[in-house]
This record gives structure tokens, C-alpha cells and sequence, in this order.
């Protein structure tokens, strides 16, 4: 079902302030949805009219076929993950993880095994007396994660959820979340600024800026089709040229007042092996390497322009000044509109 | 160096000696048969504790004194904790103006404060009583301000409300589970900060009520100007009394410190 969540006409005003404004969206079952966008473009503000918490929200909300919108917050069986954990801190993990399930009228003994099993899952069980302030921060989401999943949520709301957390940690946890997603079949959606973290973990991604919608799509849409410049320039690197300069490289034939977007990755140095039909080449100079360890990040210049483009590091680096081929894939030049 | 590291030793000690000594002085006399003249009391005695315990007027005092600080601190509690809690959770936009209010009772004094209130109330028929309560624990707001919102801002009160919430409690009881067991400390705190509010104002009380309700503050002054001994007894006794509330507090608080 394409439309497992569906917004309709969604309004959000504080005092004057319009931050969303008629927004539809429509998400599907069983995927990860990731939500991107700069700081302040609503994303948070989104997430939180879902779930109920936001009590500015207007509009309609459809989660299955049903209309929740005026449903107070604890009967919409949305989970939500916050950044900051919020764990009970008087309560163990055990308890933590049980607190939902205590609401429900299930018994004793049956309850401690789902709770078991979930911490199981999650890899906390050696854990289950210990108490928040004793956890580790990649500990703690993970007791987080186990006591929203642990309701069975229609749909599972994660905000920013591996912000706080350290390179190595985030990314473990980012495959475990994806892992949880695929063996409990859970409709996510995951709030992100990271676009390498969108990329990674997202089915479908959204792109949000200033309260609206920028494109929906799979992860390599948005990044070989962005639907306009805003899009082109937000996720990934990139070099925009209007197609009178691209012209004075060499490529021709092209609307001269038009904006195309090259990826650095399409374009190559000083190849050995013959250039193919789909490429031009031209000479250059960098002016300026960045080293990220696995590639580098080279900036050549050509009279007045500027390209930007990377390489493995499997080569000697090039210096700064020294003079190039450059030869740019003609096939993936994309027209902005 | 060695001189200047004692220093504050001494220091300290001559001031507790200054502080303890008008105590000491004043249990010797509560203790003595008579001290006039004399350096030290000529004899010993338990006959003003008696005397003083045994008064059915001395009951009736400590009962009006805990009827005051027991619904000083109930009204305080229902009043402050809500509010409060709404600010922290709701809207923090309102702690700004918040901030003044709490300074008021500073800024007020006393006398102000019950002359108004008596214009105000004059023609309308409420007790004074109740009155009275009321301005004791608004009198107390600042205090009970600090200690509370403190609490509330040391944890992210507001995600784990609504965490529960998402987790199928209803606004209230999440209140109750969520919310309540984590700021303990402070509602301790709260309620022995309001109670020996009650239980230590004479000037409100006095001007406000006059001799008609009659506190173990008033009580003590009175018995002070008739008879030396027994006042000493019931300056003595009272001063157990916030002792121990004392030791309460700075025990809850440490407690909550460690952990
Ligand atoms: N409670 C509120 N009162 C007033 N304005 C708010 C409130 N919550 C959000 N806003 C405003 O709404 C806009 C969107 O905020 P939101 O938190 O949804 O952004 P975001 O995309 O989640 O940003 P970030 O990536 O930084 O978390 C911002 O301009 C913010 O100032
Ligand atoms: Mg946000």
C-alpha cells in the first residue's frame, strides 16, 4: 500500500509564523521513509502533527485507512524516538521497555517475555537491571528503540535519533535500525540531516526545505534526478554551469542560458586509456586538494571557472599547480529547470 | 602559610560560638529556678517544661500553628506544582514574566501587603483565616519557585511526559508515573519549605489576625514579656522543631545530589 500514511492540506501556524503550509505527502507500508532537510525547514514540526504531540497541527492525517487526526496522542499507536532518549530515569531498562505494555491489560508472565525477546533483539538483555544514567549513549537509544518497537506502532517516528551519538555508533545502530525495520516488517519514518545517513538507511526519502516538499523518491533518484537546483545543490557535491561556460569547455549544442549539473565523479584527470565517445576533454590546473583519506577532492581551474571533482586515493596526489586533462562525461550532464 | 590555613578555622569557630551561645543561654534559662543576678542560675529545673506542656492553652497554640503550615503547604503544593509544571512542559515563554512574580513577596513588605489585602477583602466574607493561608503560601512562592523549576530543568521532563503518552498513558497518569516520581526531592523540599512557612511567620499572621488566632510565633512573643522562664521553653522547643525540619532538608537534598 502506497499510501499507508497520507497528509492532507496539513497546516502549522506559531503566532504568526507559517511554518507548514499545505503540505501533502503520502508514505508507504513497510519502508523506511527519511525526512531531510536544512535546520528549521519543519521536519520536526512534521513528525510531531503525526504523532499527535503538536497541537497546532491543521489538516488531515490517514494512517491505514483511517483518520486520526483528532485522536489524542495515546491512542494513535505512533512510536516516537527522540534525540534525547527520554528514558525514565527512576525505572531499570526491564521497566523502561515494559512501561507501554503495562497500560494494556496483559499479564504479568507475558509481558516479561516480550520484553525479554525485545531486549534480546536489540542486544540489551545482560543490561535489563541497570538504569539509564548507567548506559552508555548508543545503549541508552537502544532501550529506547526497544521500549517504542515493543508496542507494535502502525508507524515508528524517529527524530534525529543518532545525533548525539559518535561516528562508529551511529553507524552501527543505523544498520541495527534498518535490521529491526526488515524482521518487524515496521513503517519508519527517520528524520535526518546527514544525507551519507539518508542515503544509507532510506527506501524512500523526502526532501523538505522552508515547509514544503522538494521531491519524494528512491535515494538514487534524488541523487542522479534532482527536480531543480535547490535539489542538485543540497544532496551530494556538485559543479552548476550555465551552458555558455560549458560551451567554452567544449561542449557544445547545449541552451546557452540554461544551468546543468555536473557530479564530481563525473569527471575524470589525465587518463591513460583512451576517452570514450561520451566525453570532451580540456585542460586545466588545481588550485586546491582536500584529502578525505579514501578519495581527494580537487578543484581545477580553467580560466575564470572552477570544477570540482574527486579521485581514489590510489594514486600519487596530485600538487597544487599542476596542469591537467580534464575529461568530462557529456552522458551525465544534467539539465536544471 | 600555616597561620593563614587556620585562619578561616578560627574564624568559623568564634561565629558558631556567637551563634550557639544565645541558644545555650537561653535553654540554661528555660532550665533554671531563677537567674537574676548571678552569673550562672542558682538552681536547676524541669518545672517550666511541665508547666508549659501541661497548659491546655499550649496545646490549642501548637494545634492552630499545625492547622496553618499544614494547609499553607497543601494549598502551596496545588497551587505551585501545576503551574509550574505547565511552564516547564507547555510553555516556557510564561517563565520570563514568571521570574517577577516570584520577586514580589521580596519586594513587598509586610505591612503593605496585609494592609491592602484588608481593604481588599474587607466587604467580601471569606474567612481571614483562609485568607491567611492563602497569602503564606504566595509569601512562600519565591523559594518554592526555585526549588521546583530547578528539578524541572535538570531532566527533559517535557520528552518523557510525552513519551508516555505515545506509549498509551493518559495525560494524568503520566503525570503520576512519569512525572511525580522524578521530582521527589523537590516536592519534599517544597512541602518543608511551605510548612515552616506557616509555621514561622509572626509578622503577617500578627498584623493580619491579631490577637484572634493566637500561633506558637505570637504565643512565644507573649509568653515572653509575663514570664522569661517559660518563654525560654517555648523558644527551645521551637527551635527543635526547625531543626529537625532542617535536617530533613539538607538531608533529602544531599541524597538527590549523590544520586
Ligand atoms: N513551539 C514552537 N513555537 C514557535 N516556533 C516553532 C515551534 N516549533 C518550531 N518552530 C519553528 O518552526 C520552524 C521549523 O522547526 P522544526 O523544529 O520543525 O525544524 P527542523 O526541520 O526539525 O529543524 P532541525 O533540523 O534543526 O531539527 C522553525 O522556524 C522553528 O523556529
Ligand atoms: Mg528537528
Amino acid at each position: 500500500m502506497s499510501e499507508f500514511l497520507k497528509i492532507e492540506n496539513l497546516n502549522v501556524t506559531f503566532g504568526k509564523e507559517t511554518v507548514i503550509e499545505n503540505l501533502n505527502l503520502s508514505i508507504p507500508e513497510n519502508a523506511i521513509t527519511v525526512f531531510l532537510g536544512p535546520s528549521g525547514s519543519g521536519k520536526t514540526t512534521v513528525l510531531r502533527s503525526i504523532s499527535g504531540l503538536n497541537r497546532n497541527a491543521q489538516g488531515k492525517i490517514l494512517l491505514d485507512g483511517k483518520d486520526i487526526s483528532e485522536l489524542p496522542v495515546n491512542k494513535r499507536n505512533i512510536g516516537v524516538i527522540f534525540q534525547s532518549y527520554a528514558l525514565f530515569p527512576n525505572m531499570s531498562v526491564f521497566d523502561n521497555v515494559a512501561y507501554g505494555l503495562k497500560a494494556q491489560r496483559i499479564g504479568k508472565a507475558e509481558i516479561k517475555q516480550s520484553v525479554e525477546d525485545m531486549l534480546k533483539l536489540v542486544n540489551m538483555n545482560e543490561k535489563a537491571n541497570s538504569f539509564p544514567d548507567d548506559l552508555s549513549g548508543g545503549q541508552k537509544q537502544r532501550v529506547a528503540i526497544a521500549r517504542s518497537m515493543i508496542m507494535k506502532p502502525k508507524l515508528l517516528l524517529l527524530d534525529e535519533p543518532l545525533s548525539a551519538l559518535d561516528a562508529k555508533i551511529r553507524v552501527e545502530l543505523r544498520e541495527q535500525i534498518k535490521e529491526y525495520q526488515q524482521k518487524l516488517g515496521i513503517t519508519m519514518i527517520f528524520v535526518t540531516h546527514d544525507q551519507a545517513e539518508a542515503m544509507a538507511i532510506a527506501d524512500n526519502v523526502v526532501v523538505i526545505s522552508d515547509g514544503k516538499i522538494q521531491q519524494q523518491g528512491a535515494p538514487w533518484d534524488i541523487y542522479t534526478k534532482p527536480s531543480n537546483e535547490f535539489m542538485a545543490t543540497f544532496i551530494g557535491d556538485h559543479n552548476i554551469l550555465s551552458g555558455s561556460e560549458l560551451k567554452s569547455l567544449g561542449i557544445n549544442n547545449l541552451s546557452l542560458e540554461q544551468k546543468y549539473l555536473i557530479r564530481p565523479e563525473s569527471i575524470t584527470l589525465n587518463k591513460l586509456a583512451e576517452s570514450i565517445a561520451d566525453e570532451v576533454e580540456c585542460n586545466g590546473q588545481i588550485i586546491s586538494a582536500v584529502n578525505y583519506g579514501n578519495r581527494i577532492q580537487y578543484v581545477i581551474a580553467k580560466d575564470t571557472l572552477r570544477l570540482k571533482m574527486e579521485a581514489l586515493n590510489h594514486t600519487l596526489p596530485l600538487k597544487i599547480g599542476s596542469q591537467v586533462k580534464v575529461f568530462i562525461n557529456k552522458a551525465k550532464i544534467l539539465q536544471l529547470n | 602559610m600555616k597561620v593563614k590555613k587556620r585562619t578561616p578555622k578560627i574564624i568559623l569557630t568564634i561565629i558558631f560560638i556567637y551563634l550557639l551561645l544565645p541558644i545555650v543561654a537561653t535553654f540554661l534559662y528555660s532550665i533554671s529556678t531563677s537567674w537574676i543576678n548571678t552569673v550562672l542560675p542558682e538552681g536547676l529545673t524541669f518545672k517550666w517544661y511541665a508547666q508549659l506542656v501541661f497548659n491546655p492553652e499550649f496545646l490549642n497554640v501548637v494545634l492552630r500553628s499545625l492547622v496553618l503550615s499544614i494547609f499553607t503547604t497543601i494549598l502551596g503544593l496545588v497551587i505551585f506544582v501545576p503551574v509550574i509544571f505547565y511552564m516547564n512542559i507547555y510553555n516556557q515563554k510564561l517563565k520570563a514574566k514568571m521570574r517577577y512574580i516570584t520577586m514580589l513577596p521580596f519586594i513587598i513588605p509586610g505591612i503593605i501587603l496585609v494592609t491592602g489585602l484588608i481593604q481588599l477583602y474587607k466587604d467580601i466574607p471569606i474567612p481571614k483565616i483562609v485568607i491567611l493561608v492563602m497569602v503564606l503560601s504566595v509569601m512562600s512562592l519565591p523559594l518554592v519557585y526555585q526549588t521546583l523549576n530547578n528539578v524541572f530543568i535538570s531532566k527533559d521532563f517535557k520528552s518523557m511526559f510525552e513519551q508516555s503518552q505515545l506509549l498509551g498513558y493518559g495525560p494524568v497518569k503520566s503525570f503520576m508515573f512519569v512525572i511525580v516520581p522524578n521530582i521527589k526531592t523537590g516536592l519534599i523540599v517544597s512541602t518543608l519549605l511551605l510548612f515552616s512557612a506557616g509555621l514561622g511567620d509572626y509578622v503577617i499572621t500578627n498584623l493580619f489576625l491579631g490577637g484572634n488566632y493566637i500561633t506558637l510565633k505570637i504565643y512565644m512573643y507573649r509568653l515572653m514579656a509575663v514570664n522569661g522562664n517559660a518563654g525560654s521553653v517555648l523558644t527551645i522547643i521551637y527551635f527543635i522543631m526547625l531543626s529537625i525540619l532542617s535536617a530533613i532538608l539538607i538531608r533529602t537534598t544531599s541524597k538527590a545530589k549523590k544520586g
